[in-house]
């Protein structure tokens, strides 16, 4: 009897994980809050969640709402911290730039289109990263062609026609109404399920 | 007839159920939360002229303009825009160092393959019918 009693006021061994001093997120510009996954990231580390929100929300107010800020955020000893905003992510910029909502959802599927120029643009801002200081415009535009090919992007090298980009457009977006209307039936039919 | 119309006007509108509790505050609900505001560029016009990734607030334009093509470096337009090759279609010579890697991933591949293959007869090794006569 007294065996169990021991077993049971004899506690679990606590392993106390040491997180690291820094920090990387992409945080929606304007848009931080103490909800998940910032705020158990920050509160992990022992900062105060609705203080760093309201700078974040403060040093991005030039951004326009939503847009994706890869953040880095070095956290010290004393629970200050360095925020590090960077520029928006490659993936965010290209999609802008094809005018794309949602990246590719099979193998050889082509959703946007996008020239060499367009992504010596974006290389342009991107170099702008303290990551990228001192990477050539050469290699950023080698990077965003391997992006593009995640993303289902056809690059090219002559310039796109606005007719022949509209009615592709057009063509995509029936075809993305489909696939997520599929998604819906699937989910819908996943919900029904009793068994 | 017309007294008729009214009693009947006036039996109807009594029966129609009234509000008699304050109005749900979903407006209020809804100005708490932040919605994505972001868009998606659609005028293909703007997409082949210009490239629309302005993500500040200030600024009405879309984002630089696309210029021709003399204002851009050489290289630009001599960059590899086709997808990974397999080592089958490389050659060592034409290729050089694209060739070595692909030959490397090959053989790191084929060895990972062979040590799981080692592991995973490992618990036959010791059965009866695997002992030599």
């Amino acid at each position: 009897m007294a065996s169990k009693g021991a077993a049971r006021v004899r506690k679990k061994e606590i392993v106390k994980v040491v997180h690291g001093a820094l920090l990387r997120t992409n945080i929606k510009a304007q848009m931080a809050s103490a909800a998940p996954p910032l705020g158990p990231q920050l509160g992990q580390r022992g900062l105060n969640v609705a203080n760093f929100c309201k700078e974040f929300n403060k040093e991005t107010g030039h951004f326009k709402q939503g847009v994706p800020l890869p953040t880095r955020i070095t956290v010290k000893p004393d629970r200050t911290y360095d925020l590090e905003i960077c520029t928006p992510t490659t993936t965010w910029l290209l999609k802008q730039a094809a005018g794309i909502g949602r990246g590719k959802a099979s193998k050889d599927e082509i959703v946007g289109k996008l020239t060499v120029k367009h992504l010596y643009e974006i290389a342009k801002i991107k170099s702008r990263d303290k990551a990228l200081q001192h990477v050539p415009l050469e290699q950023i535009c080698r990077m965003l062609i391997k992006t593009c090919r995640t993303l289902g992007i056809d690059v090219q090298y002559h310039d796109l026609d606005p007719v022949e980009l509209k009615e592709f457009l057009v063509a995509r977006k029936e075809k993305v109404d489909a696939q997520l209307k599929d998604l819906a039936d699937k989910k819908a039919a996943k919900m029904l399920r009793t068994t | 007839m017309l007294r008729s119309t009214l009693s009947t006007v006036s039996r109807t509108t009594s029966l129609i159920p009234r509000r008699l509790y304050a109005p749900p505050k979903a407006a209020a609900a809804a100005a708490g939360v932040k919605v994505d505001k972001s868009f998606v560029e659609e005028d293909a016009v703007k997409l082949a002229t210009h490239v629309c990734i302005n993500a500040y607030t200030q600024g009405d334009e879309p984002g630089p303009k696309i210029l021709p093509d003399s204002e851009y470096p050489e290289w630009l337009f001599k960059l590899d825009l086709r997808a990974p090759r397999d080592l089958e279609d490389l050659d060592a010579e034409k290729d050089g160092w694209l060739y070595w890697r692909a030959l490397r991933k090959r053989q790191v591949e084929q060895n990972q393959r062979i040590q799981k293959l080692k592991t995973k007869f490992l618990h036959l090794q010791n059965s009866p019918s695997m002992k030599k006569n």
